[in-house]
């Protein structure tokens, strides 16, 4: 059975079809895209980046009041030497000191062993051969919210005959905000990072 | 990668919000910086490998006293 619609004119329902010809006095006048009619959980890309003979890499103002937790994806297919490091970044300056990191390392050959700083001017992410390739997430909880930054880092990558997996956690001690962040190469580097933020 | 005199180190700097990138050498600061993270970790990785090293030659010599591989995990 068909419903009648009705419209409500600030005192009383009224029938849609028979009494209101002109609805443009009951129109809102907000847009529609004021409103989000369904949350949206899940990752948000920000910005992806694809970096060429780059031995430091920053991103600044990725991190912001929209996100409290954030995502970044790193895919090197070329690496420089030695160990990549991380740092929290804010106004385009670097923080480099109170970075307080542990890690479990180990290689495709069973060997596990340990390492950290207390305190360390930066965090490990990872460790790579010349040339070769690494890949690894880092997960950034409340890096926008003005108190300790945490994180925890997951990277593979090969070193010569080697492969090497590194899970690092880490507590950026210094009460303060950050926007972006920078990857540090031992040297020219390749490769593609992504920044998603984390939606709940 | 070994660096020479002829490889320049970069920095390459992106703004999300606007999309601008910049790139520039690594300043004196930031290669005194690298120097030093590369001398840590050469330093880092020995301290690992001789723990491995150490733990090695326990294993055998606790092999060599007549422990079973059983009873050493088992320690």
């Amino acid at each position: 059975m068909a419903k009648k619609a009705y419209v409500y004119n600030g005192n009383s329902w009224e029938d849609l079809a028979s009494s209101i010809s002109d609805l443009s006095s009951y129109a809102t006048t907000v847009d529609l895209d004021d409103y989000q009619l369904k949350s949206v959980a899940g990752l948000t890309l920000i910005t992806t980046a694809t970096f060429s003979a780059v031995s430091n890499f920053s991103v600044n103002s990725c991190f912001s009041a929209t996100y409290d937790n954030y995502f970044i994806t790193v895919t090197v297919p070329t690496c420089a030497s030695t160990d990549v490091n991380f740092r929290l970044r804010a106004t385009a300056t670097d923080a480099a000191t109170n970075y307080y990191w542990a890690q479990i390392r180990g290689t495709q050959s069973g060997t596990v062993s340990g390492a950290g700083a207390n305190p360390g001017t930066s965090t490990q992410f990872s460790h790579s051969g010349a040339g070769d390739n690494i890949c690894g997430d880092i997960t950034l909880f409340n890096p926008f919210v003005t108190g300790k930054t945490s994180g925890q880092m997951r990277a593979f990558g090969g070193d010569g005959a080697n492969y090497l997996q590194r899970m690092t956690g880490f507590t950026h001690s210094t009460s303060a905000s950050y926007d972006g962040f920078s990857i540090l190469f031992a040297g020219n580097t390749t490769g593609v990072i992504r920044v998603y933020g984390m939606a709940i | 990668m070994t660096t020479t005199k002829k490889d320049v180190l970069t920095a390459l700097i992106i703004d999300a919000l606007t999309g601008k990138e910049t790139i520039r050498k690594l300043t004196a600061d930031e290669l005194t910086q690298r120097t030093k993270d590369q001398a840590e970790a050469v330093a880092q990785q020995a301290e690992a490998t001789a723990k491995a090293d150490a733990r090695t030659s326990a294993l055998a010599k606790l092999s060599a006293l007549g422990l079973t591989p059983q009873e050493i995990e088992a320690l």
